[in-house]
């Protein structure tokens, strides 16, 4: 058994040359937003002695007069439409209790399954990787079949699925087949480095989105697997990645 | 090792610091030590590494010197703590209720206990939460009226509820389930189920293996029965079902009072319960009301409630089919009297001790209902969005909408209902609300019977028997086109005491169409307007009357009316200021004795006395009260609320005797009165005037004639002006919706014209010809616009003319009329001598199969026999070609000479040498070129470079020869079936047009909508991916307006200002008189004005960049801040008497603005929530209970 044995290493602070144009707005609790007091208080704000207080840690967000203060870290916020990953953890007569890293546990309503317009997919075999939601980038699918060979489901809960790719989509089994043919070793493989990509964009706090991951990919082939996770190379790939996502922006 | 010189140090004194100075390493590096029995040198690298003591560094780097710390370094700061999983929990459920029960029995006689009994119990752990059955328990108290959002609705009837038959047949089946093979594997209503069948690992389905091998043991001599229970119950919806044992004591007893009394009901009167209904697809059955029910008495002994008249044949058979407690269809017209339906259906209910619903589309029918229904039965209740009467009482009263939602939410009142009355059954045809009555109809459960009162519908049948299909019951349709009072329709032209008698009948009670009466009409207006030229000189009078002639018009009218017993009349004007005007004109009229005076004035008193003080100094109430005193009454949307509803109660008490009113006193409410006047044919529809349509004049005359009043009722239309058109009168009053054919049908009833033989390129043929000319139009079309081919069309340029009367004739151009937009070219064409003996063949058969000649050149008209010429007037498409001739002519002088000899006089008189010239030469190229002159050739001649001309010109040429080519033409039969395929053709062409008009609508819009998207994504409401984003998630939360109040709300224009300024801001969005705001608005308020214009101004920009068709100036035109300052005073509290001098605006436009405005401060107060700033929201609650005050939001006098 092979076992590899490193010395700690300073964490370098992140290259600055690499950020982005507009340099975020970034608050803790009480840190004072603005003295202007032509601006409407959001979430995550309060007005004391004429200023804009932060009442969380995160970033500033705009819009017009509005402001509000993003938390950078925190439980998940439901909002209508949103896609979430969740996972049963309790199961009753009429109702089936989902952690989806809310501050409450969901309530799942057995009778509401299979309503026409809801989308109520159980997810059979895959990885669940579980990160900040502020992380998922909001967009018009989560649902995405990356061209590596595996989807991935970005729950707005900060839950995220990967699955390999169904080679025929499943219509009307209403999930109530579970597909329990091994993976293969192939896709089991580019599941796990999915994963270790997530994490280490997670880690260097990227934002998720089926291009980020994408990149991240790509950038992690030179690399094995289990080294993706290695800190210098987790560094270096998702610097790959920013440095194309930026040149993608133009 | 090498041996150092050491420092000889004295022993520690105490006040001595602990140092010790050690070497480290060998290069002679030392470093003091405070650690006293350090060692004094150290080994000759230094000190090893190791790593460093972690809770002495976490102690240091955290606890001693915090300083570093980042205060933005905040990633790990905030922990949260994984839950312990327990996935035993998933495996874990509760026990099943208790199946059976231990019963005593008893000595039937003694009563003494014989010994106990195990009986199953049916319906266990029903509740409303886990059972559509009408047998699970009735909820709490609290609940038994709105139900609750968690329950489950009732089982809806005419769907397969599972019946004892089907039970007990099922349940044999369930007897037989082999559990090795017949257990079902994918679940009722998928396609896909669980798949067990072993795959490449031998798996065995153990689950099912082991139970039906657990289950052998388990038979503990119960029976077979009690195995299939225990098996049976997972997957089978038993809860619901009754006993599996039919005819068991405890399915009577469990049996519910209601289905008792029904039964009761129904064998009590004579016919027998219909039998099951029949397997044919017939659900409506139409009821013959033209024989009178002789025996209804007799089948009807006892009625549940009996009038003062002796109802209809139609009433009469829909009572017949109520206490049957079947459902029925009333499909009549609004006076017919379907009411009497409803109430019968209500007095039944209360005699069999069930509830009756009464639905209606409108708030203000339904509060009408109320009062009419209350005084008629007393135990009537209300339900509606602002109130709440008498939730217990057995009929209740409500709109749809209330009571989809006690169906969806399993409400007990649904238990103890008998009947839902559904009136104006025919708003289901509306867009946005009808879809509530599909609900309704479809969730009602079985035992509820359905009256559907409709107006007439030409598709009754087909409504009732969807409804039938869906129900799976019969439902009776009663139609009847009769009216119980028919109408007859004047035509009044009197405008002076003298006159009054000039009423002159046009459509009598039957339908007749008197001309005579029209003519009559005609004549006694024109022979006034002689005189009246007489006297004033040739003056036409024009104007349709000022107020004064008006007031003379209707002095005369009412005096006839009045003479003549028939009052009341309601008078339909249609603007609001003219029906002001004409009431108040009346001022000598009085109408009403003392008597009903005084009861007008107590009357009056009362309802009046709900209001507050000053409110009943209103000007409007004064003016009104005044009015209604003297038996007038005025009723439109600028009257107050309670004002119309005092309006609405004493006409129909009869003591306003005239009742000015617009159209939408038409709408809705049954107001009938002994006449109708038209003040006008005309209306002005929004956009523009209009003759009114058919069906708003059949509804509106319809309120003409009260039922058991009158013999018949009059409809009068003034002619103030001239006298309407014949044709215009007879469509309006008799005409029948047309219903459309269907093309498909015509289609198919077309023979399919020959294409073999010769004609085999007869379909080809047909579409150059079409595509030839239409190729010829387009270039035709381009020359015209080009400015070459507009100097070409000069005077006397010779051009071929195609219309509908001239076939390829010559002309000379006349005359170019300048204004571009509608050019006009007077033309002198040839033509044929009218033949005055023979009319019907004047003038060239129309081509009606055109020969390859008639297509490819333009084989030009040559008259036949004498030669004649005529001026025309040609629109541009009516030049077919541009010729390369030019003529001299004098255009003017040949024009002038032409209308002369149009005179009668000068008929006979020959034309002038210059025009016989011209025809002259006309006739002699006619002759020159039978094919068709040498024309301008777009591209050379005209300098048209224009692609699609230059390709146009060359597909024309290369049609023109392949219909020169075409076989079919030599066939005898060429021109019939041309003629068949042109129209099969045409048909095929409109049915394609109206099938894109079908499937493309939306495309239609599609353009639109991009742009709307555009407009969005530009003001940040979706990104780039078509995202929401924050601001457009505040949009979704308005209900109007959104854009403009999502800007306003996020320039943060709103929250520095006081609710009430608010109020008055956004008063400028929902107020629909335009008018200027004052000039004494506060600056706050001014400035506030010009924020929201600045924003409109903007929003309209980026609209018109995006490409929308609307105008910056339109769309802050729609803003109106007339009412401003009125709303502003209004949120402060000023009353509302002082409100009426600070506009013009009418008072009930004014309360319409402020009850929409507090709606619209409900929707902001939603949007600052979702944004998170409790400020605005805060404000805008006040602002909304500022608004909801006093008489604005005074509840209506028919719920009193």
């Amino acid at each position: 058994m092979a076992m590899e044995m490193r010395l700690p290493v300073a964490r370098k602070p992140l290259s600055e040359s690499l950020g982005r144009e507009s340099k975020k707005h970034l608050v803790v609790p009480g840190d004072t937003i603005t003295t202007d007091t032509g601006f409407m208080r959001g979430h995550g704000t309060y007005m004391g002695e004429e200023k804009l207080i932060a009442s969380v840690a995160g970033s500033v967000e705009r819009v017009n007069k509005l402001i509000c203060v993003k938390a950078l870290k925190t439980r998940y916020n439901g909002e209508v439409g949103d896609i979430v990953v969740g996972r049963i953890t309790e199961v009753q007569q009429k109702r089936w209790k989902v952690e989806t890293n809310s501050r409450l546990d969901s309530v799942l309503l057995l009778s509401s399954m299979n309503l026409p317009g809801g989308e109520l997919v159980r997810l059979g075999q895959g990885v669940l990787v579980q990160v900040s939601p502020s992380l998922v980038k909001r967009q018009k699918t989560h649902f995405h079949d990356l061209p590596c060979g595996a989807s991935v489901i970005l729950g707005n809960n900060g839950f995220i699925w990967i699955y390999p790719t169904p080679e025929h989509k499943e219509e009307d089994a209403g999930g109530f087949t579970a597909n329990l043919e091994p993976v293969s070793l192939a896709d089991r493989e580019v599941i796990s480095r999915l994963r270790n990509c997530i994490v280490s964009l997670v880690t260097q706090r990227m934002m998720l989105y089926d291009t980020s991951i994408l990149y991240c990919y790509e950038a992690s082939l030179p690399h094995q697997i289990k080294d993706i996770l290695k800190p210098e190379i987790m560094e270096e790939i998702v610097m790959e990645t920013r440095q194309r996502l930026l040149e993608q922006e133009g | 090792m090498m041996e150092t010189e050491r420092l000889v140090l004295p022993p520690p004194d105490p006040l001595d610091l602990p140092l010790r100075a050690v070497e480290v390493g060998c290069t002679g590096r030392w470093e003091l030590l405070n650690a006293p029995g350090a060692p004094e040198s150290t080994l000759p690298h230094g000190l090893p590494p190791c790593a460093p003591d972690l809770q002495q560094e976490a102690k240091q780097l955290f606890l001693s010197s915090p300083a570093w710390l980042p205060l933005h370094g905040v990633e790990h700061s905030a922990r949260k703590w994984q839950r312990k999983m327990n996935p035993w929990s998933l495996l874990s459920a509760l026990g099943a209720p208790v199946p059976s029960d231990l019963q005593a029995q008893r000595h039937p006689t003694t009563g003494q206990i014989l010994g106990y009994k195990e009986v199953l119990l049916e319906n266990t752990n029903l509740s409303a939460t886990t059972s559509l059955s009408l047998r699970r328990p009735p909820g709490p108290i609290s609940q038994s009226l709105w139900g609750n959002p968690t329950q489950y609705p009732f089982w809806p009837g005419g769907m397969d509820e599972p019946t004892i038959t089907d039970l007990s047949t099922r349940e044999e089946a369930e007897e037989e389930v082999d559990f090795e093979k017949d257990l079902l594997t994918v679940p009722p209503g998928f396609k896909k189920g669980v798949d067990f069948a072993p795959k490449d690992r031998p798996a065995p389905a153990p689950g099912l293996l082991s139970l039906s091998r657990l289950l052998e043991p388990l038979d503990l001599g119960g029976g077979d029965e009690d195995e299939t229970e225990a098996v049976g119950q997972p997957g089978s919806r038993r809860g619901d079902t009754v006993s599996a044992s039919p005819g068991s004591a405890p399915l009577v007893r469990a049996s519910s009072l209601e289905d008792l009394v029904l039964k009761e009901a129904s064998t009590a009167v004579s016919p027998p319960e219909p039998p099951k209904p029949p397997p044919q697809e017939q659900w409506a059955i139409p009821v013959d009301v033209t024989s009178p029910v002789g025996d209804f008495y007799r089948l009807i002994p006892q009625p549940a409630f009996q009038w003062p008249f002796e109802p209809d044949v139609f009433q009469k058979q829909a009572i017949l089919h109520l206490e049957r407690h079947d459902s029925v269809f009333v499909a009549a017209h609004t006076s017919a009297g379907k009411t009497v339906v409803a109430e019968y259906a209500i007095a039944l209910a209360q005699k069999h001790m069930t509830r009756t619903i009464y639905t209606s589309p409108i708030k203000a029918l339904s509060n009408q209902k109320f009062r009419d229904f209350r005084n008629t039965f007393g135990d009537v209740g209300l339900l509606t969005g602002d109130v709440q009467l008498h939730p217990e009482a057995s009929c209740l009263i409500m709109t749809t909408e209330i009571l989809r939602s006690m169906l969806y939410s399993g409400s007990d009142v649904i238990r103890d209902l008998e009947w839902v009355i559904f009136d104006e059954v025919h708003y289901i045809n509306d867009a946005e609300r009808g879809v509530v009555w599909e609900e309704v109809l479809i969730m009602l459960p079985d035992h509820v019977s359905i009256i559907l009162l409709s107006a007439t519908v030409p598709n009754a049948l087909e409504f009732a028997d969807w409804i039938g299909r869906l129900k799976r019951r019969h439902i009776y349709v009663i139609s009847t086109v009769a009216r119980p009072v028919p109408l007859e329709h004047y035509l009044f032209t009197g405008n002076s005491p003298k006159t009054q008698g000039e009423l002159f009948l046009l459509l009598d009670s039957r339908g007749a169409f008197h001309t005579k009466g029209y003519y009559a009409a005609v004549e006694a207006k024109k022979e006034r307007m002689s005189k009246h030229a007489q006297t004033f000189g040739a003056k036409q009078p024009t104007h349709q009357g000022g107020p004064a002639q008006d007031r003379g018009v209707y002095l005369c009218l009412l005096a006839s009316l009045r003479t003549r017993a028939q009052l009341p009349v309601v008078v339909f004007t249609f603007s609001r200021g003219r029906c002001d005007e004409q009431a108040s004109g009346l001022t000598s009229l009085d109408l009403t004795t003392s008597s009903e005076k005084s009861e007008i004035h107590l009357f009056l008193q009362r309802c009046l006395a709900r209001l507050r003080g000053s409110d009943r100094q209103l000007p409007q109430v004064l003016h009104m009260s005044e009015l209604l005193h003297r038996g007038l009454g005025v009723h439109h949307s600028g009257i107050l609320p309670i004002l119309k509803e005092i309006v609405e109660m004493l006409f129909s008490r009869g003591l306003v005797k005239v009742l000015f009113a617009t159209e939408t006193f038409a709408m809705g409410v049954n107001m009938p009165a002994r006449t109708v006047v038209f003040d006008s044919m005309r209306k002005h529809d929004g956009s523009t005037f209009r003759d009114l349509l058919p069906g708003e004049y059949v509804q509106m005359a319809g309120r003409a004639g009260r039922r058991g009043l009158d013999p018949t009722g009059t409809v009068i239309l003034l002619c103030k002006g001239r006298v309407p058109e014949m044709a215009d009168l007879h469509r309006m009053m008799m005409a029948h919706e047309q219903a459309l054919a269907e093309l498909t049908k015509r289609l198919g009833a077309l023979e399919e014209p020959d294409t073999t033989g010769q004609l085999v390129d007869l379909p080809e043929y047909y579409s150059w010809g079409e595509e030839l000319t239409e190729t010829r139009g387009l270039i035709q079309q381009r020359i015209i616009d080009s400015v070459n081919g507009l100097k070409s069309l000069s005077a006397g340029r010779v051009v071929v003319v195609k219309n509908q009367e001239h076939h390829n004739a010559l002309g000379v151009i006349l005359q170019v009329s300048s204004n571009s937009p509608s050019r006009v070219f007077t033309t002198l064409v040839l033509c044929d001598k009218p033949m005055s003996e023979d009319p019907q063949e004047k003038g060239p058969a129309s081509p009606d199969v055109p020969y390859p000649d008639d297509l490819v050149g333009f084989k030009l008209f040559l008259p036949e026999g004498p030669c004649d010429h005529t001026v025309a007037k040609l629109q541009p498409g009516d030049v077919a070609a541009i010729t390369t001739k030019v003529l001299r002519v004098n255009g003017e002088k040949i024009l002038e000479d032409f209308s002369k000899r149009q005179q009668p006089k000068f008929k006979k008189e020959p034309p002038l040498a210059a025009v016989t010239t011209a025809v002259q030469e006309l006739l002699r190229l006619a002759q020159a070129y039978p094919a068709g002159p040498p024309t301008l050739d777009p591209v050379n001649d005209l300098q048209l470079k224009d692609v699609s001309v230059v390709e146009g010109g060359l597909r024309a040429r290369k049609l023109e020869e392949l219909i020169r080519g075409a076989q079919c033409v030599h066939s005898p039969r060429f021109p019939a079936q041309y003629l068949k395929l042109r129209e099969r053709m045409q048909i095929q062409k409109e049915m394609e047009r109206l099938s894109f008009l079908l499937s493309d609508q939306s495309l239609l819009l599609l353009p639109e909508y991009h742009q709307r998207v555009e407009v969005l994504r530009t003001l940040g409401y979706v990104d780039e991916a078509g995202t929401v984003k924050l601001a457009g998630r505040v949009a979704c939360a308005m209900s109007s307006h959104e854009l403009l109040l999502t800007e306003l709300m996020f320039d943060n224009a709103l929250s520095a200002l006081r609710p009430e300024e608010i109020a008055a801001l956004l008063s400028g969005l929902v107020c629909q008189s335009s008018g200027d705001a004052g000039d004494q608005l506060p600056s706050t308020l001014k400035q506030g004005v010009e924020r929201v214009r600045a924003v409109a101004k903007r929003i309209g920009e980026v609209q018109v960049a995006c490409g929308l068709n609307q105008t910056v100036e339109e769309f802050v035109g729609e803003l109106n801040f007339g009412l401003v300052e009125v709303v502003y005073e209004w949120a402060r509290g000023m009353p509302f008497s002082e409100l009426a001098g600070l506009s013009g605006t009418p008072e009930g436009l004014v309360v319409r603005c402020i009850q929409r405005l507090a709606e619209m401060c409900r929707s902001l107060r939603g949007a600052a929530r979702l944004v998170g700033e409790p400020v605005l929201g805060a404000k805008m609650e006040t602002a909304a209970t500022l608004l909801r005050r006093d008489i604005v939001f005074a509840a209506s006098l028919y719920t009193q």
